[in-house]
């Protein structure tokens, strides 16, 4: 089930809630923890129940693990078995059919497809272990209790989409969680927060989405894509892509607060970023931690001079574009933005500057440039394949002409401009949705657009909910009319 | 609690109240107007007119007037787009009772099927006009138009699952309509919903640029023939057995005058062979199905060439003008041009010879 679904809003969450609230008012906070556990793995479950063997043995192995290197002299080998079981777990349900697919298409062999089914979350909860067992090593994990671990993988709020929690983000606030009361502070945020990101998700994200789809499909199919309808798709889906998922990392967010836990941030403005490394510390950051805590930096990061600096961001990137899917758009679209960071700091270099002009001007058209490297990029990441993403990509230049394009398909979705527009207002001109929370969590002095336990903050958190849930039971109710005759 | 907790526990229940509570005005806004009536008529004798979704209004007129003994609705006609026009008033007198329409637009037999026994369950029916169409040829029988099935839930005695009625987007939007009197395109009585006439289609049809593409279209075909005629046991119609003879069978109580609506010979004639005799044989398949039952009767229209031949009764290959829905509808009533299983072979061979000399006079 998705947050933004009737039976997750309507039933699992209430129910959660209670039972979590109950246990925490009656004093039985471990009793709370466990029922978060238990709620997790049955939202989990809810998806397919089969793989949901896989979940728990992924965690069962992963603690023995964490055990063994703590309590080994081997603990190089046992974090050796548990890295790369990890990952070819990973590789075997993700990745294994590209494989195929690539040495069938080179070798020109018949090996067949597995059809495997991607288990939610395998990325996920994958690298969160990953990190655990990697932390282990080196001795920076204190904690250890069972229960806290089995949260820390499985809490539903974060399992199947991020934000990618770091076990000293997460374990360490429920060391304490069954000794403290509630916190309602907490609760109001969560409401907050969750109700905008549902906003995002469901009025903004999944309106963009139908516009999205017939020019990438007619793309994918081989057919030319003028200019107009290029940008619109290009633009659609970049924001698409950003109030999908930062909506619903606002949405784990606001359920995490709700249930006590304060998630990482994972957005912050991407799109007023100034250039590409702005944009990747504001862009599913919890991500580019990982990728830079245990991937860049094992690899030598910028310790070993400046090609080979330029190497480790180049691999870092593709394999973070693989992480994303098991296609060669993605991996171009991890190229692309390898090529963008290494512009970008040997701009810097070669400036010697790592401040951003104070001019308007410049800092408009740093942004664009930036916003515009971006949205080339998400071409790629939405493509199914490659000559795809050039005919959307040569429509935006202008090579495919200017004149409308005559595709039944796509006309419709000349309509999306509206949205795109009030998107990009509200990209470029509001403050985020952790912005907005900064002040109430003491990480801001600013009040302006802050949010208040006050009735104009209650009105306006409780109109975004209303017609998010209008939106989402009203609008799914629809009785279409069939229009036109025919037998 | 503490003090300092105090806004935030203040501030998380209102605004969950203030949500909760706007989720549900507009269902009760849809309560109160109830667009469709599925639970009741208008309040305050307002009369906004019936709406030409007929897949939920029929739920309506099923339920607040062919359910309601006072209007004496006794005649129920079904069918798809082409019984749209067929006129009530025929059907009608003072001492008989009265007749609606409960057709819809591109239906299929499941659809038919569950509307009609809605209806058979809520009054007193005694006749029924069912139009046999190409949809009876299909091979299975659930199919229904993905792009707009039949709300299933309004046309069965589970009254929960009808909160998708009062949670509605689309229901909401007629409530608002009706409520600030928005113009709308309802239809004020039951004779003229769902009617249509479109002259600017049928001078469209009948337009020499037309006639001229039906010319060429016929003349890539060749005229139907017998040796095309595949035997009865080779067609499998499954949405008969399906859909329309347990309706018949569990109903012995009602009359029922079952017609085949005379498509244009121009459209017979480019299905080719093939599609002409599958289309007579799910014909004759109804037949063989129903011979048991005496409270059937069969009716058609093919062997009259002054509505099948003639292009100008048409706005497209099937869809004719509302004057032939009154021939047709004159006809039922006065019990003229029944077809049986005993002059089937005569009604077969007169129509292919309509359809081929049709086609000859065209080409040629």
């Amino acid at each position: 089930m998705l947050f933004n679904s009737s039976i997750f809003i309507f039933l699992f969450l209430p129910i959660s809630f209670a039972a979590f609230f109950m246990c925490k008012k009656l004093g039985y906070g471990k009793l709370a923890l466990a029922f978060v556990a238990l709620s997790s793995l049955i939202f989990y479950g809810w998806w397919d129940a089969s793989y949901l063997l896989l979940l728990m043995a992924s965690i069962v192995i992963n603690y023995g693990l964490s055990r063994m290197i703590v309590r080994s002299h081997r603990k190089g080998g046992w974090l050796a078995v548990g890295v790369m079981g990890n990952l070819l777990c990973l590789a075997y349900f993700k990745y294994i059919d590209f494989f195929i697919s690539n040495i069938n298409s080179l070798a020109d062999s018949a090996l067949p497809v597995q059809n495997i089914v991607l288990p939610l979350g395998i990325s996920f909860f994958t690298f969160q272990q990953i990190a655990y067992l990697v932390d282990t090593r080196k001795g920076q994990t204190d904690e250890h209790n069972f229960l806290h671990y089995l949260v820390f993988v499985t809490f539903f709020a974060q399992l199947i989409a991020g934000p990618i929690v770091h076990h000293k983000q997460m374990m360490s606030q429920f060391v304490n969680h069954h000794k403290n009361a509630y916190d309602w502070k907490k609760a109001a945020l969560g409401i907050a927060m969750f109700a905008i990101g549902l906003f995002k998700k469901t009025l903004i994200a999944d309106e963009l989405s139908p516009y999205v789809i017939p020019i990438f499909d007619v793309a994918d199919q081989g057919q030319t894509i003028a200019f107009v309808e290029a940008w619109t798709a290009a633009l659609s889906y970049s924001f698409q892509i950003y109030f999908d998922f930062s909506g619903y990392s606002d949405m784990a967010i606001g359920l995490g607060l709700l249930f006590g836990v304060r998630l990482p941030a994972n957005f912050l403005s991407p799109y007023k970023a100034k250039n590409i490394i702005e944009f990747w510390r504001c862009w599913h950051i919890t991500l580019s931690q990982f990728l830079r805590d245990y991937l860049y930096f094992p690899l030598g990061g910028n310790r070993k001079g400046t090609v080979r600096r330029y190497i480790n961001l180049m691999m870092t990137m593709l394999l973070g574009g693989l992480w994303h899917g098991a296609g060669w758009t993605f991996i171009i679209w991890g190229g692309l933005h390898g090529l963008y960071l290494i512009i970008n700091h040997g701009w810097r270099a070669l400036f010697k500057s790592t401040k951003g002009s104070s001019n308007k001007f410049m800092a408009v058209f740093s942004c664009s440039i930036t916003m515009l490297a971006v949205v080339v990029a998400w071409v790629f990441f939405r493509a199914t394949n490659l000559s795809g993403a050039l005919n959307i990509i040569s429509g935006m230049i202008g090579l495919n002409g200017f004149d409308m394009q005559d595709v039944k398909e796509v006309e419709h979705s000349l309509n999306v401009w509206p949205i795109i527009i009030i998107s990009a207002i509200i990209v470029w001109a509001c403050p985020n949705s952790l912005e907005i929370i900064a002040h109430a969590e003491g990480v801001s002095d600013r009040k302006r657009y802050s949010w208040m336990p006050n009735k104009k903050w209650v009105m306006f958190i409780a109109m975004l909910l209303f017609l998010s849930l209008y939106f989402i039971v009203y609008r799914s109710n629809r009785i279409s009319e069939f229009i036109y005759f025919q037998f | 609690m503490k003090e300092q907790s105090k806004p935030y526990y203040i501030y998380f229940l209102q605004t969950l109240a203030l949500a909760i509570g706007l989720f549900f005005v507009p269902a009760v806004i849809n309560v109160i107007t109830d667009p469709y009536f599925i639970y009741h008529r208008p309040f305050f004798n307002l009369n906004p007119g019936f709406d030409g979704n007929d897949r939920v209004q029929n739920a309506g007129i099923i339920n607040s007037w062919v359910a309601d003994p006072d209007e004496n609705i006794n005649t129920l006609i079904i069918g798809s787009s082409m019984s749209e026009n067929m006129p009530l008033h025929i059907f009608e007198n003072n001492k008989d009772g009265k007749a609606a329409r409960l057709t819809i637009s591109g239906g299929k037999p499941v659809e038919l099927a569950t509307i009609a026994q809605h209806a058979f369950e809520k009054a007193n029916i005694k006749k029924v006009i069912w139009e046999i169409y190409t949809p009876y040829w299909l091979s299975d029988p659930q199919a229904i138009r993905e792009d707009s099935p039949l709300p299933a839930f309004l046309y069965n005695d589970n009254k929960w699952d009808d909160w998708r009625y009062f949670f509605n987007d689309d229901v909401f939007k007629d409530a608002v309509k009706i409520t600030t009197g928005i113009k709308n395109k309802r239809k004020k009585t039951l004779e003229e919903l769902y009617n249509w006439k479109n002259e600017e289609q049928f001078q469209k049809f009948s337009s020499p640029e037309n006639v001229k593409k039906i010319t060429e279209r016929l003349a890539a075909v060749s005229p139907i023939s017998v040796s095309s005629k595949k035997d009865m046991e080779e067609y499998d119609f499954p949405n008969i057995q399906a859909n329309l003879v347990p309706i018949i069978k569990n109903n012995p109580q009602i009359e029922f005058s079952l017609f085949f609506p005379p498509t244009s010979y121009y459209s017979y004639s480019v299905r080719g062979s093939a599609g002409f005799w599958k289309y007579m044989a799910m014909r004759e398949h109804v037949m063989l199905a129903l011979q048991e039952y005496p409270n059937v009767a069969f009716y058609g229209f093919d062997l009259i060439s002054d509505i099948g031949g003639d292009i100008g009764n048409y706005m497209d290959p099937a869809h004719y003008s509302p004057d032939v829905s009154m021939i047709i509808a004159k006809s039922i009533k006065n019990g003229d041009h029944i077809v049986t299983l005993d002059n089937w072979e005569h009604y077969q061979a007169v129509t292919m010879s309509n359809v081929n000399d049709f086609r000859d006079n065209t080409v040629h």
